[in-house]
């Protein structure tokens, strides 16, 4: 397979579901880049998963192309460097996890001399306890599938990883194992193209996320720009502050950061900020006014403003998007 | 070629499968076992009823894997299962069909051979007059046949749809019966005809009634070639469905014709690239988006 900078291209992409009057997807064109995490955002039906049952060969397309590497999805050697993790684990319940992982190792292509010592090692790293790796896979939760999942979608080191909603089900510890293991991939190169709605996760982990909606990618946004967005910046101040002229501090700090007090109370104030570097003017001259701040942290992430579809107006013009 | 973790997984889940455990069983031992403790069959002939053995097991199998697919559709909707893990792996989509057929070849073919072993052994087919050379060709006879109803069970597995999946499994059972039975239709359908019965609806004055007067009161005028056309077809279909092969009258017939073989080899061919163009043509939707 030839290397490209652009490893996954997909061009202007169409698809059509029978007895649906919109099309699944409306002529989505995008690009992700070899070792980066690409992550897909939208609401219910946007047309995430169509598009990566589209990017997995799963799905026919009826119009517009994919390629992976200069290849067809369905290529067998694209097959050979891909991991896919599916929304709801669905896996084969009659196989203990110890040997639902060893059958995919095999499908994988994994060395037999190797399988039961790299099994183990995958089930250790996805922390499935070890009473439960002799378990039938019926019978376990959907926490635990996830994590069995989450290691049959990496065993066979792939170097492209599709994961739909890795998080979805698991207990705290196991979010942050799986956000531990995403960052570990993108420190050995891989690239990945996740779905989820943890949008904490995506923005800790993507390098890029795209917002789908309706079949179409409404924006795509580079998430090491993140502090240059606008947002809303929250500040508490010490209960014990008994300052009568807060109010008026407050103001003042605002007025001269060039940011819009929202909301103000004894406790907490709200500014819009225009991005990270005027958020650090607001609290550099909060302390030069002597306000004593307790904490200060952006009211939403700018991801979660756009999945609630309530930008900044300044910010829309600002997203590197393609709209379609 | 062949997907080894495929196909051990497959026999693996067969053996696993309680329901299908439990009618082979009954298949392989239950069947002989009565006919091996009670050798006084009155009714049937000796070849009729070796023949039986075959039919009786494939609808039963049929029958059990009918009701698994039904369960199956009811608990999954259709629309999500594993096989999206499968396909997305380093995998040629023949080499999943061809293990899968040769799995369900194995299982299907040890039974037989098993139930063959049996009755051979207990002296059940020497009392029903089986000569040795008829018993001999019995074995090979049902491993052709385990492959070439695996072929077919393969392609309509293959089926996008678990309607389409039952379908294709009430079509077969239909196909087999009438491959099987069409002795006992009482219309003559071409080459498939028993002398005795059509001697008696001729004698009854049936075929006669049928062709003047009840068909074309139903049908109108042109009813009866209508009805042997539609038998021509019906029986062509029960032929590639579930195609006959007796190795024994085969190689005694003169002159001999490799005809039924290649039937045969051209049925199971066609049956597994029918479902390899299937596997390679659907669309796997591991979830509702």
């Amino acid at each position: 397979m030839t290397v490209n900078e652009n490893l996954i291209v997909v061009d202007k992409l169409i698809k059509a579901y029978e007895g649906r009057p919109d099309l699944a997807l409306k002529g989505i064109s995008v690009e992700v880049k070899e070792g980066e995490c690409f992550g897909l955002l939208g609401p219910n039906g946007a047309g995430k998963t169509t598009l990566m049952g589209c990017l997995l060969g799963l799905l026919n397309p009826d119009g517009g192309s994919i390629s992976i590497g200069g290849l067809d999805p369905n290529d067998y050697a694209v097959r050979e460097i891909i991991g896919f993790l599916p929304e709801r684990p669905n896996f084969e319940n009659w196989l203990t996890a110890r040997e639902f992982i060893e059958y995919h190792h095999a499908l994988a292509g994994g060395d037999k001399s190797t399988r039961s010592k790299d099994v183990e090692n995958m089930l250790r790293r996805v922390a499935l306890q070890e009473d439960a790796w002799s378990r039938k896979t019926g019978k376990f939760s959907r926490g635990m599938l996830q994590r069995l999942g989450l290691a049959q979608a990496l065993i066979g080191n792939p170097k492209i990883i599709f994961l739909d909603e890795p998080g979805s089900g698991m207990d705290p510890p196991g979010v942050t194992l799986l956000r531990e293991i995403l960052l570990e991939l993108k420190r050995s190169n891989a690239t990945i193209v996740l779905n989820s709605h943890h949008l904490d996760e995506m923005e800790r982990i993507c390098d890029r996320v795209a917002f789908i909606k309706n079949g179409e990618i409404q924006a795509i946004k580079t998430m090491s720009d993140e502090s240059d967005y606008p947002h809303v910046l929250r500040l508490r101040f010490l209960p014990s502050q008994a300052d009568t002229q807060l109010q008026e501090k407050i103001e003042r700090v605002a007025l001269a950061t060039g940011s819009t007090l929202l909301e103000f109370d004894k406790k907490s104030a709200r500014l819009a900020v225009a991005s990270g570097e005027a958020a650090s003017k607001v609290i550099q001259s909060c302390i030069e006014n002597q306000l004593q701040i307790q904490s200060a942290s952006p009211e939403s992430t700018s991801l979660e403003r756009l999945f609630t579809q309530l930008p900044l107006p300044s910010e829309t013009a600002r997203l590197d998007g393609h709209a379609e | 070629m062949l997907s080894k973790p495929i196909y051990l997984q497959t026999i693996k889940k067969i053996l696993n499968h309680k329901m299908i455990m439990f009618a082979l069983i009954m298949l392989g031992f239950f069947i002989p076992f009565s006919l091996i403790l009670n050798p006084q069959n009155p009714s049937v002939s000796a070849v009729e009823s070796w023949d039986a053995f075959s039919i009786s097991a494939m609808s039963a199998l049929l029958i059990v894997t009918a009701t698994n697919s039904i369960g199956t559709a009811l608990t999954l909707g259709g629309r999500s299962d594993y096989m999206p893990l499968i396909v997305t792996r380093p995998l040629h989509r023949f080499q999943y069909i061809i293990a899968k057929w040769l799995a369900l070849s194995t299982v299907i073919i040890a039974v037989s051979l098993l139930q063959q072993t049996m009755l051979t052994v207990s002296g059940a087919y020497a009392r029903w007059g089986l000569t040795n050379e008829m018993i001999l060709a019995g074995f090979p006879e049902r491993i052709i046949s385990g492959l070439s109803v695996a072929s077919v069970l393969t392609m309509i597995y293959s089926l996008p749809k678990q309607s389409l999946v039952l379908c294709g499994i009430i079509a077969f059972e239909i196909a087999t019966g009438i491959s099987i039975f069409s002795m006992s239709i009482a219309f003559p359908l071409p080459e498939q005809t028993s002398d005795v019965s059509t001697t008696i609806v001729t004698i009854l004055g049936g075929d006669q009634w049928a062709k003047t007067t009840l068909l074309p009161a139903i049908f109108g005028g042109r009813a009866f070639s209508s009805v042997q056309q539609y038998a021509t077809i019906l029986v062509n279909v029960a032929n590639f469905l579930a195609p006959q092969i007796h190795l024994y009258d085969m190689f005694t017939a003169k002159p001999f014709l490799w005809t039924p073989f290649l039937e045969v080899a051209s049925n199971m061919l066609l049956s597994l690239t029918i479902a390899s163009a299937i596997l390679n043509a659907r669309e796997y939707h591991y979830d509702s988006d």
